[in-house]
């Protein structure tokens, strides 16, 4: 029976034999001490038999917590996670980082492609004319390079944004992949071991906080921004870009419009500005967002590593 | 105007039962210290009612407290502005029912004063910078024209064909053209960061200032989690006061400016360059259009314009055509030249570029310096995982 998803009892069984490992070493060193008469060997079989009943209390406090995150998520999200033995919180934050993937960097990315692509083509268009032997070329639709330039570097933008997004995305199903049913664990088991205590106490504070804390500040972002969204009245909740492909103005939407675009937009370049609130807004959940919810579960983990090593 | 007004449930009450499961918490440990007789753990334990007496000083207080300091900020910020602003921004005094439409339009609801001084100064300067760039590209596509026209000739001569192509202004304009293309690109840049800077500032207000802070007050309410508690609630006031003044003072700097000067602070410069470039930041905006429009006329409308008759006269057409749209501009490489002259388009972009980062990097710094220094007052962390390192 697992205490709690992704975390076998194949662990409980390496965690009971590295107590019992360390009962046999404290045993032997005390054993050793009277045998040899060593009163400092006597008194560090002390403490570690004192750390011992720490680790241990630490291993069943950090299995509890493990357990009641999931537990707590799952109460106040009021959803089960839908796959069996992944975390509702780190599904509530991927779901989260996905929205601002599928209606945020995408639809931007291909509105932004099409504008290139276009404004591409005008660039290219040129008149010819004068007499059959000798003539002048010049530019249809003069200028446009500047405009192209701008479009591709909002493009190359929102392409690190689309490389950071999926970043996120990753890291989350890494966290829950590796979080608690290795990365705890393993601290658990560091945790015994004189040599790496405090590693283990830090792989135990990592694994709890990048498990919990780190998906939870996404999922409060998300509902944060959902407030947002509905104090300013720009809709019922958070959405990332509205495609000008879908909404008014339909810049591109027919094909008479397209036409028009060059000579429309000729010397008001300002059409490039909702461009920037999308590339903006999505910058704000793409990059700073991502920064803070790091900072504070760093800071998060290093608070709890205090706590638990007693440094601080 | 309730800062908290985006959290939806009762956080007052959540945080005064936790301390209470705290205060729990620390009488049982102080009663076993009592038990064991335990100097240390009573000692501990007598800690933790301090930290706790603390904490619900805090938690009775934050609303109170939060709610004076952004009337000081607020009081603050709009006597420091320029009144014709702040009145409008702050009251809804706005000179004209465009002013007051705009404001409706573009200033987030419910924010404080001091919030939307802050956001004023963001969207003036990228207003300022698009009728910058507005300009800069106008300029742009008449030189992009001319430097696109080019002159062919097709020959047949015993056996040998082809074509004769040459673009007789394209040598000239080159340079000016890259030039004002690579400030066209800093500008496009430095406009995306204005925005996501304007976006920020409502997310701090609305969204990030009351759920750090009520974070940090729970949080600050259990020992395991004190200093984190005490780090966000010095990051939640430092972003939420600090953070904003800097662009308050950048927004006063901008406007008197503005004020002194003919409506323009950053391409304000760029019209006193010289007589004709620099007048397209006129309201009359379409004088270069119809220019660019006389241009293409006269060059597509071969037979009335252009003389076909001889090569010399079509060169001499295209010549006039040059000077008549004033772009023969050999100093404009020069000391005081529309590119790199006093109000040139090195220039305005410069000052586009110092008003969106200058600020925004004094507040930012401040903002670490306030977090380093409010932390500890309130239990805190010092170190924000390695921010802090920056001051």
């Amino acid at each position: 029976m697992a205490l709690y998803p992704g975390l076998g009892t194949e662990y409980l069984g390496i965690m009971g034999i590295t107590v019992a490992i360390m009962i046999l070493y404290i045993v032997l060193v005390r054993t050793i001490s009277v045998i040899i008469k060593r009163p400092e060997w006597t008194a560090y079989s002390n403490i570690e038999l004192y750390q011992l009943f720490i680790s241990v209390g630490i291993m069943v406090l950090a299995l509890g917590i493990a357990a009641g995150t999931q537990v707590f998520f799952e109460e106040a999200l009021g959803k089960k996670a839908s796959t069996p033995g992944t975390s509702a919180v780190i599904e509530a934050a991927s779901s989260f980082i996905q929205k601002n993937l599928n209606r945020g960097v995408i639809p931007l990315l291909v509105d932004l492609m099409s504008l290139e692509a276009k404004f591409s083509f005008y660039n290219a268009v040129e008149l010819r004319t004068g007499p059959t032997v000798w003539n002048w070329t010049i530019k249809m639709y003069p200028g446009l390079e500047a405009i192209i330039n701008s479009v591709r570097v909002l493009f190359f933008t929102v392409m690190v944004m689309y490389g950071t997004t999926s970043v996120q995305l990753f890291i989350l199903y890494l966290i829950d992949a590796v979080m608690y049913p290795f990365v705890l664990p393993a601290g658990v088991v560091l945790r015994f071991i004189p040599q790496t205590r405090d590693a283990g106490i830090f792989l135990i504070t990592l694994a709890i906080v990048f498990q919990n804390i780190y998906p939870a500040l996404y999922v409060i972002s998300e509902m944060a921004l959902d407030d947002i969204w509905a104090i300013q009245e720009w809709g019922s909740s958070f959405e990332p870009y509205s495609s000008l492909s879908s909404s008014p103005p339909a810049m591109f939407s027919s094909a008479m419009t397209v036409v028009q675009i060059p000579v429309v937009h000729l010397f008001n370049y300002v059409f490039l500005v909702p461009f920037f609130e999308g590339v903006a807004t999505i910058s704000l959940v793409g990059l700073f967002i991502p920064s803070l919810v790091m900072t504070l579960s760093t800071a998060f983990v290093n608070a709890l590593t205090r706590f638990f090593t007693g440094k601080g | 105007m309730d800062p908290f007004a985006s959290i939806n449930f009762d956080w007052f009450l959540f945080g005064g039962l936790i301390i209470l499961v705290s205060g729990a918490l620390s009488t049982i440990v102080y009663l076993i210290g009592i038990i064991l007789m335990n100097e240390n753990v009573k000692t501990w334990a007598k800690t933790e009612f301090v930290e706790l007496f603390f904490s619900m000083f805090f938690l009775a207080a934050t609303v109170p407290l939060v709610l004076s300091t952004v009337s000081a900020a607020d009081v603050f910020s709009a006597s420091i502005y320029p009144s014709t602003y702040s009145d409008c921004i702050c009251a809804g005094n706005c000179a004209t029912p465009e002013m007051a439409s705009i404001m409706q339009e573009t200033m987030p609801k419910d924010a404080p004063c001091h919030i939307k001084l802050a956001i004023d100064f963001l969207q003036e300067t990228f207003r300022e910078s698009k009728d910058f760039m507005k300009s800069m590209f106008k300029t742009y596509v008449i030189w992009s024209f001319l430097s696109s026209i080019s002159f062919n000739m097709d020959y047949v001569g015993g056996a040998a064909t082809g074509s004769f192509n040459f673009s007789p202004f394209q040598p000239f304009m080159a340079i000016q053209l890259e030039i004002i293309a690579y400030m066209f690109d800093f500008l496009i840049k430095t406009m995306f960061i204005l925005k996501f800077q304007e976006i920020l500032m409502g997310f701090i207000s609305t969204a990030l200032f009351p759920v750090l802070l009520i974070s940090g007050l729970v949080l600050r309410s259990l020992y395991l989690t004190r200093r984190l508690g005490g780090l966000l609630m010095a990051i939640a006031i430092s972003l939420y006061f600090i953070f904003p003044m800097f662009y308050v003072l950048g927004g006063i700097v901008l406007h008197h400016l503005q004020d002194n000067g003919n409506g323009h602070a950053i391409s304000a410069f760029y019209v006193k360059a010289d007589g004709q470039l620099g007048k397209m930041l006129d309201d009359d905006s379409f004088e270069d259009a119809e220019n660019l429009a006389d241009a293409k006329k006269k060059i597509c409308n071969a037979k009335t314009n252009l003389d076909i008759d001889n090569i010399q006269g079509g060169f001499e057409q295209v010549y006039s055509l040059y000077n008549e749209v004033k772009v023969l501009d050999a100093d404009a490489i020069s000391d005081s030249g529309w590119i790199m002259g006093e109000g040139g388009i090195i220039d305005g972009t410069s000052r586009v570029m110092f008003f969106s980062f200058f600020f925004s990097f004094l507040s930012l710094m401040s903002t670490i310096a306030a977090v380093r220094s409010l932390s500890p007052m309130l239990g805190g962390d010092v170190e924000i995982a390695g921010l802090t390192h920056l001051v």
